[in-house]
């Protein structure tokens, strides 16, 4: 599904030029569960925003199914994002001045569906995370693990093929985190590939396959495919 | 003290920390500072600033009232209204005020020479500084020969010569003893300078004459006594001169109503109005700049509210927080009023020559002074107060806790609705400014559009005073064969060198010119040797006129002919009048063969009417023209009824196959041949004069035009403010759209659409206003409706246009948005 050759990414500050991506060579199929994990300033957070096509700044290729990102502009790149790959927060983001339907349908309305559609698809969703009973409660009015739920629905509304999450549990307490990790793989089993950043072990043993950078290189790449379903069990 | 020092650096830094908040907070501070000082500085030396004079509040003119205003009073009236009031009524007159050319150690000189009675300076309580004042006898004639002089005079003439009394000066070929030298700053008539003042020749036949030769008439001034209005003095007068009416022969004729006017007021009485309106004007984009700043403040308490809250938390008091806020608001008011005193001087200097124009002698009035100063330190603080303690407050009624944990990193929706209400106001009260600007801007138009009925081309214009010593006020009697004929000697002569000047297609002289009417004589007679009562015989204005007046004008001849060469003093008197004239008192006839005649014998007690001009806009280009009566010049000999006319003031008109200004010179040179001594006043082309006689509606009109572009400078400045704040409290959210997959041009709508219902409201608000704003421009405006629709739907357009730029750019800044640095907070 994911294709990644060759990928460096850095940052120019004054004179000096920090690289926080390293040759990445990198193959995700479909239906994956991989997580990132590496320190602080490893270069997690920049993989993320590159497979999320959000940054423009890198070199080398990027093949999205049989598409050529490397090759594609801005706006087909936001085009290719906007269809097929879905972002999760540390922080949530949910827009404070909407309610938690509006949150949701946000993606949606980026995408020309009839009115209609969008609703019956917002409705759909809160009623397979269960959150129908505070559709119109607004950010401030949910607890920390709710709005997590609230921004997974958003980014899982539109169905993508790919989800990327930055620290999904990093602000929640550990049982609000586990709920939040076993919702990812129920989307993972529904066919959903995703791909966690996480500082969190525990976290780490639900997905399937886990990369590890460090100063920008990839320096682990380990599949744990019998270990997550025994977590997954318990 | 220590605390305000510390805050005071803490501030500068911050300042210096933030150079585009600093440059925009005190740009705009300084363009309405610099406004209201400009305008303040004008209106203190006009209306505020007391005259040079001893209770200058109790000083008054003392005029005829209701019909005949030009009625002058005989000093014989003087006299007797003083004495029916007493003794405690101290008054004074000015008789003559002529322009002398002098000369002295310093060179030659124009100098205004005023002739007075002997009480006029005790009145004004005014000594001399240098010698002493005038006594009672120096009024009778022959011992009237002194003069003292003002301050800018003996300096320049004399280069402040401290022996100078007792020297003489020679004024009009006439030796004159010097007694004295008036304190600096004292001038009457207020505000001219380079004045001399001498006694006014005052007989026993003058001092009892209400008419006939031995008359003399002046201007009145008196001192309102102690215990008295100037009501009860006018009422008083009044009654006094109703009785004076009765007993006169002809007193059917002489006004009966006396009106005293504070000096002061009568000086600037006509300024009142427009000072006020512009003063309001520049109220309000004083209004602006602080609605303006504030603005900025808010958005900047909000970046600074951990500051605040750290401050607090380490037991900083309200007051000492509120204490750091204003603090810096001065320091902003502070700088941007230095910066506005310098651009409210500069723009004076730059509109100088209209102001000058408008305010004539009471320009001099106009400067920096200690009332300007007070009202900028007053204004400093005032600004400072509005645009720090609102902005102050509300931060300090944020949680501190919460800002601490930064829970509160944005602004709350209650602050962006005030800074959202702050740019509506600005975009409001712009749109007023812009109405009142378009509507004097067309009104300029319209003015320029009325047939003036003269061609504006190539037609230089400029008055001529002679320093011949014919002017002088005892000489009225002398015969008619003792006197020069200035119209032979000057007059005609250099009408002959002016035709002669390459370049110039042909000149001529009139007593006044279209446009420049600064002198004006009030004629009466008969009309074909009807008889009437003097109250109803016809009255018009009379001008003297040479050949050539007409074609120099480009004034079209509607019947008959004008002057000719051969019309001279030999042959038969001839006039010429205006259509207005025949129309009020010729109507329906053939006017050319009628007669007109001054009194009952004598040459000019038949003239035959040889032609009509068309009418032509007298002073002001708004009013109907007025009947008019030209005569001619080469015919008027000394001791005809008009030579006193040409002794008084003649002007000149050229018409050039050049252009005009480039004739300024050989004027100056051709009189100058024909007439040393004699000076030229005023000379501009008729196109300059035409544009002066809109007066304070062009200075108006101009200054209206500067401060609406002001405001909308300062409007578009606070929008683009407003909406730069809010893409960057907005950024996290504009990047997690764009991450979410929002198409660039969804963010540009998303900030637009915000802004163009901010400047729809603020039109829609500023349009009400508007609406009733403009009737305070009755008055002021001329051929264009004060609600005119093209001039509000032009203005809407303009700000909204301006508008949607300034809203354009933060909005493309947003759709920029990196939603990878946006949201790096993660």
């Amino acid at each position: 599904m994911i294709e990644l050759k060759n990928v460096e990414r850095s940052y120019k500050t004054g004179h000096t030029e920090t690289w926080v991506l390293r040759r990445i060579g990198l193959t995700i199929k479909e239906g994956e569960f991989v997580t990132v994990m590496g320190p602080s300033g490893a270069g997690k957070s920049s993989l993320l925003n590159v497979l999320a096509l959000l940054d423009d700044g890198w070199l080398g290729e990027y093949w999205f199914d049989e598409t050529p990102a490397h090759k594609l502009n801005r706006k087909q790149r936001a085009d290719l994002a906007r269809q097929r790959i879905g972002m999760v927060f540390q922080s949530y983001h949910l827009l404070d001045d909407l309610t938690v339907a509006e949150n949701i349908d946000l993606p949606l309305s980026y995408k020309n569906l009839p009115a209609k559609e969008r609703q019956g698809m917002v409705a759909d969703i809160l009623d397979r995370f269960q959150i129908v009973a505070k559709k119109d409660l607004f950010p401030s009015q949910l607890s920390g693990g709710q709005q997590q739920l609230v921004g997974i629905a958003r980014a899982v509304v539109h169905a993508p093929a790919l989800l990327l999450a930055d620290e999904p549990t990093g602000n929640l307490h550990s049982t609000q985190a586990r709920e939040i990790m076993e919702l990812f793989c129920e989307l993972n089993r529904a066919g959903t590939t995703i791909v966690q950043v996480t500082h969190s072990e525990e976290n780490a043993r639900y997905g399937k396959r886990i990369l590890e950078l460090r100063d920008g290189w990839l320096t682990r790449d380990e599949t744990l495919a019998a270990r997550t379903t025994e977590v997954s069990a318990k | 003290m220590r605390s305000i020092l510390q805050d005071l650096r803490y501030a500068l830094r911050q300042l210096r920390k933030s150079p585009g908040f600093t440059f925009t907070a005190v740009a705009v501070l300084a363009l309405g500072i610099g406004a209201n000082i400009a305008v303040f500085t004008i209106l203190n030396g006009i209306l505020l600033r007391p005259l040079p004079y001893v209770q200058p509040d109790r000083i008054v003119t003392v005029e005829f009232s209701g019909g005949r205003p030009y009625y002058g009073m005989s000093y014989a009236n003087m006299l007797q209204l003083r004495d029916a009031v007493g003794a405690n009524l101290q008054i004074g007159a000015k008789f003559d005020d002529s322009m002398a050319s002098v000369v002295g150690p310093g060179g030659r000189f124009q100098v205004e020479h005023s002739q007075v009675t002997s009480g006029l300076l005790s009145m004004l309580g005014a000594q001399p500084m240098l010698g002493r004042s005038f006594r009672d006898e120096e009024n009778e004639p022959g011992r009237n020969r002194v003069v003292l002089l003002g301050q800018d005079v003996w300096r320049k003439l004399y280069h402040s010569d401290p022996q100078i009394v007792g020297k003489t000066l020679t004024i009009k070929e006439r030796v004159y003893t010097i007694l004295g030298v008036m304190p600096r700053g004292f001038s009457f008539p207020f505000g001219d300078d380079m004045q001399i003042w001498s006694p006014a020749a005052l007989g026993a036949a003058s001092r009892s004459a209400m008419s006939g030769d031995s008359v003399i008439v002046g201007d009145l001034y008196a001192r309102v006594p102690e215990g008295m209005t100037t009501t009860q003095l006018s009422a008083g007068l009044s009654r006094t001169q109703a009785i004076i009416a009765k007993e006169v022969t002809n007193g059917d004729d002489m006004p009966t109503r006396i009106a005293a006017t504070g000096y002061q007021q009568s000086l600037n009485q006509r300024l009142r109005k427009p000072l006020m309106l512009l003063y309001a004007v520049v109220f309000g984009i004083w209004a602006l700049a602080c609605l303006n700043v504030t603005s900025l403040m808010l958005a900047r308490a909000v970046s600074r509210t951990r500051e605040q809250a750290v401050r607090a938390a380490l037991g900083a008091s309200r007051a000492r927080l509120l204490q750091q806020t204003i603090v810096e608001s001065l320091l902003l008011s502070g700088i941007g009023s230095v910066f506005g005193l310098l651009l409210g001087q500069s723009a004076i200097k730059l509109l100088w020559r209209q102001i000058d124009h408008n305010l004539r002698e009471l320009s001099s009035a106009v400067h920096l002074e200690w009332r300007v100063v007070a009202c900028l330190l007053a204004l400093t603080l005032v600004t400072a107060v509005v645009v720090g303690v609102f902005p102050a407050l509300r931060a300090m009624r944020r949680n501190v806790q919460g800002s601490l944990h930064g829970v509160t990193t944005t602004a709350s929706a209650s602050q962006n609705r005030t800074r959202e209400a702050l740019v509506v106001a600005q975009l409001a009260l712009t749109l007023v400014f812009l109405v009142g600007a378009g509507l004097f801007l067309r009104t300029i138009h319209a003015l320029r559009q009325v047939p003036l009925g003269f061609s504006q081309q190539n037609v230089l214009t400029g008055g001529i005073i002679l320093n011949a010593g014919s002017h002088q006020l005892e000489e009225m009697e002398g015969t008619a064969e003792q006197k020069t004929n200035i119209v032979r000697t000057d007059y005609l002569p250099l009408l002959e060198r002016l035709r002669a000047i390459p370049g110039v297609q042909v000149a001529g002289l009139s007593s006044v010119l279209p446009m420049r009417a600064e002198f004006a004589v009030m004629i009466m007679g008969t009309l074909d040797h009807k008889e009437a009562p003097r109250g109803k015989m016809p009255t018009f204005d009379g001008r003297l006129a040479s050949a050539g007046l007409v074609e120099a004008m480009g004034i079209p001849m509607v019947r008959g002919r004008f002057f000719t060469e051969d019309d001279s003093s030999t042959s038969p008197p001839v006039v010429v009048v205006n259509q207005a004239f025949v129309n009020k008192f010729l109507p329906g006839q053939d006017p050319i063969g009628h007669t007109f005649g001054m009194g009952k014998t004598g040459r000019f007690a038949e003239m035959r009417i040889v032609g009509v001009i068309g009418d032509v806009k007298q002073a002001k280009v708004t009013d109907a023209t007025k009947p008019e009566m030209y005569f001619c010049l080469a015919q008027t000999d000394p001791g005809t009824p008009l030579y006193g006319i040409a002794m008084a003031f003649i002007q000149v008109a050229i018409r050039g196959a050049v252009p005009a200004d480039s004739l300024r010179a050989q004027f100056d040179k051709a009189l100058h041949e024909v007439a040393p001594d004699a000076t030229t006043t005023d000379v501009k082309t008729i196109h300059e004069a035409v544009e002066d006689s809109f007066g304070s509606q062009t200075l108006i009109a101009r200054l209206l035009e500067s401060f609406a572009a002001l405001a909308l400078m300062i409007a578009s400045v606070g929008l683009y403010g407003l909406l730069s704040f809010a893409v960057a409290q907005r950024t996290r959210e504009i990047g997690l759209r764009l991450a979410l997959g929002a198409p660039q041009a969804n963010i540009l709508s998303l900030i637009l659409r915000r802004a163009l219902l901010l400047v729809g409201v603020g039109l829609t608000i500023g349009g009400l206003l508007a609406w009733f704003a403009v009737k305070f421009t009755s008055g002021y405006i001329y051929g264009v409706q004060a609600h005119d629709g093209l001039t509000f739907t032009a203005v809407v357009l303009v700000l909204a246009a301006v508008s949607s730029i300034a809203a354009w750019l933060p909005a493309r800044r947003a759709a920029a948005v990196d939603p990878v640095l946006a949201l790096r907070s993660e």
